[in-house]
């Protein structure tokens, strides 16, 4: 029996097109957001929201990352960005690849802010870099406040956290202090954000939060 | 989790494909172990990661391989009062001055790092 040496990433093939992937989001000045959540938290609405928001004040694109169908793309089309499907056939995130693949059939010149919305799973997406600026996960008030707990990589892994479904709170046992404490027990360096995507609620610090973010990027 | 959710099958097979062309390169000898380090900090399974990595080689020339697995776990050190640690149950905080400014020595490792083979049998 004789060993030789390896000594090669798991992930090396999906971090060089990451690499790729940031340099050319950075040349263009754009900055990427990575949502994550559960199934049903909100993320399209959320997203609905937002562009509509900034519509006309900051120019955006979206890649949507669906297991089987184009629903959720068809939804974002109506705001007149930009928008890349993804349908993974099952798999349960996005590797590098697929939003390579995705974001060359998409104009990126002059976007400022890309967001990427994830395969609804909170487990996956955590190993993943696609390029992104920032890995955000979000929670809503119907799931529980022990989410961290249970899904500890993706919180260290994120560097915001959206809470949504704000307008539910008084209706269901969710302890948003509880929650807080469980995810800065993780990482504490967490940046909340508490919104209510259907009543609006919160929606101006969040979109504060992008516009600033587009700013510092040099745009 | 509503869809069925196997990440581990997409990370077996970078795996193989690692190892298939170490095997390449050295095409007089048979791969028998395989030995991937996985920080705690990487959210595989390892039950699932070994079961989909001997699905996976059935009928190829990797078949008569097995995965094993070293976890690391997670260990820090703290930029406050400079201890370092070993971080149990996902809680990011010094055990000694419960600052949560701490930077993780050990956790993330994904790689493999050799193969132990002997020659073809002719
Ligand atoms: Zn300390």
């Amino acid at each position: 029996m004789s060993i030789i040496t390896v000594e090669r990433k798991v992930l090396e093939k999906n971090d060089e097109i990451a690499a790729v992937l940031k340099k050319q989001f950075s040349d263009q000045r754009t900055v990427v957001l990575n949502l994550v959540s559960s199934p049903g938290s909100g993320k399209t609405t959320l997203l609905e929201q937002t562009l509509q928001a900034l519509q006309g004040q900051v120019r955006m694109a979206v890649v949507e990352g669906d297991v089987q169908t184009d629903n959720d793309a068809k939804r974002i089309a109506r705001y007149h960005v930009p928008v890349a499907q993804i349908v993974t056939h099952g798999a349960c995130h996005l590797d590098a690849q697929l939003v390579r693949d995705a974001v060359s059939r998409i104009d990126l010149t002059g976007v400022q802010l890309l967001f990427i919305e994830n395969v609804g799973n909170l487990v996956c997406p955590a190993s993943y870099d696609l390029g992104e600026q920032h890995k955000i996960v979000m929670v809503s008030t119907t799931e529980g406040d022990d989410k961290p707990v249970k899904y500890p990589h993706m919180f260290r892994a994120a560097d915001l956290c959206i809470l949504n479904k704000t307008d539910l709170l008084p209706y269901v046992d969710f302890d948003k202090h509880q929650f807080r404490k469980n995810a800065e027990k993780i990482n504490a360096n967490l940046l909340f954000f508490e919104v209510s995507a259907k009543t609006g609620e919160g929606l101006q610090d969040w979109c504060q939060w992008l516009v600033d973010g587009t700013q510092t990027s040099g745009n | 989790m509503t869809s069925v959710c196997m990440h581990e099958t997409a990370i077996a097979g970078n795996i193989i494909d690692i190892v298939t062309e170490t095997g390449r390169r050295h095409p007089d000898v048979e791969i028998k172990r395989v030995r991937v380090v996985i920080g705690e900090m990487i959210a595989v399974v390892p039950e699932l990661l070994l079961h989909a990595y001997d699905s996976l080689i059935t009928d190829t020339p990797l078949q008569y391989s097995s995965l094993d697995l070293t976890i690391i776990p997670v260990t820090a050190n703290c930029s406050q009062c400079d201890a370092s640690f070993g971080i149990d149950e996902f809680e990011f905080t010094c055990p000694f001055c419960q600052s949560s400014s701490i930077q993780l020595t050990s956790g993330h490792e994904f790689y493999v790092k050799e193969v132990e083979v002997e020659p073809c049998p002719s």
